[in-house]
């Protein structure tokens, strides 16, 4: 699954520490997932989409 | 006013209270972030238990067949309860972990009991068909009673744990 986390992240200049700490989730997880190595469950894509003020699909994109 | 206000004072207070997920890599003794006040936190009735059976059925495994019943069966049960309390320590850290590193921490804990299990039943194998006892001699494996203590056990699922948590963290890496 592609996504756009990265870009909206950069967007708010915000570090990869920042938004996990945003979303109770570790450092590592914010990697896994901008990578593309991890998809998030339903409520933490949830939690981003309302971070950032966004629908689910328009954030996350299926291969 | 008051309702912006109250907004801040929500979000200062949730700032404040929230804490950061458990990190597993403060478990794994050769990693950088080991932390002894997590390990014992975490595993104190896993270093209980494994002391006792360390001290009583490896150390002085001979000298415990001369005490009395009672007092075998209560180190056993003491033993067991310690490793139950370990559970329920393991248990609740896990739950405070995040998805990814909960994830990484079961397909390990999965792994260590799998391969504790298959390396026990190797070992039996081997001991019963004697090759054992032919490689490091008699006295040793009579002595220890192969990997049946707690200890062993405590030993083989922590060192799998390990290199199972260290090769699903690649995964993610």
């Amino acid at each position: 699954m592609k996504n756009k986390l990265r870009e909206l992240r950069a967007a708010k200049d915000w570090s990869q520490s920042d938004l996990a700490d945003k979303l109770d989730v570790s450092r590592q997880t914010i990697n896994a997932i901008e990578t593309g190595k991890y998809d998030p469950s339903l409520p933490l894509a949830f939690k981003i989409a309302r971070l950032f003020k966004q629908k689910i699909e328009d954030i996350f994109e299926a291969d | 006013v008051g309702r912006l206000w109250n907004q801040d004072f929500i979000f200062m207070a949730k700032e404040s209270f929230m804490s950061k997920p458990n990190n597993p890599d403060e478990l794994i003794l050769i990693d950088r972030q080991f932390s002894w006040r997590t390990a014992w936190k975490v595993c104190r009735w896993w270093f209980i238990a494994f002391i006792i059976s360390m001290l009583c059925d490896v150390l002085f495994a001979n000298e415990k067949k001369q005490w009395i019943l009672e007092w075998r069966v209560t180190i056993v049960a003491v033993e067991f309860l310690a490793l139950l309390f370990f559970m329920r320590d393991v248990a609740r850290w896990i739950r405070g972990t995040d998805e990814l590193q909960r994830r990484i921490t079961l397909a390990a804990l999965l792994f260590a009991v799998s391969a504790s299990f298959f390396f026990f039943l190797f070992w039996l194998r081997l001991e019963r068909e004697g090759f054992l006892n032919a490689i490091f001699g008699a006295p040793i494996w009579n002595h220890t009673r192969g990997i049946s203590s707690v200890a062993h056990a405590c030993a083989l699922l922590s060192t799998f744990y390990g290199i199972g948590y260290l090769i699903f963290k690649r995964r993610y890496k």
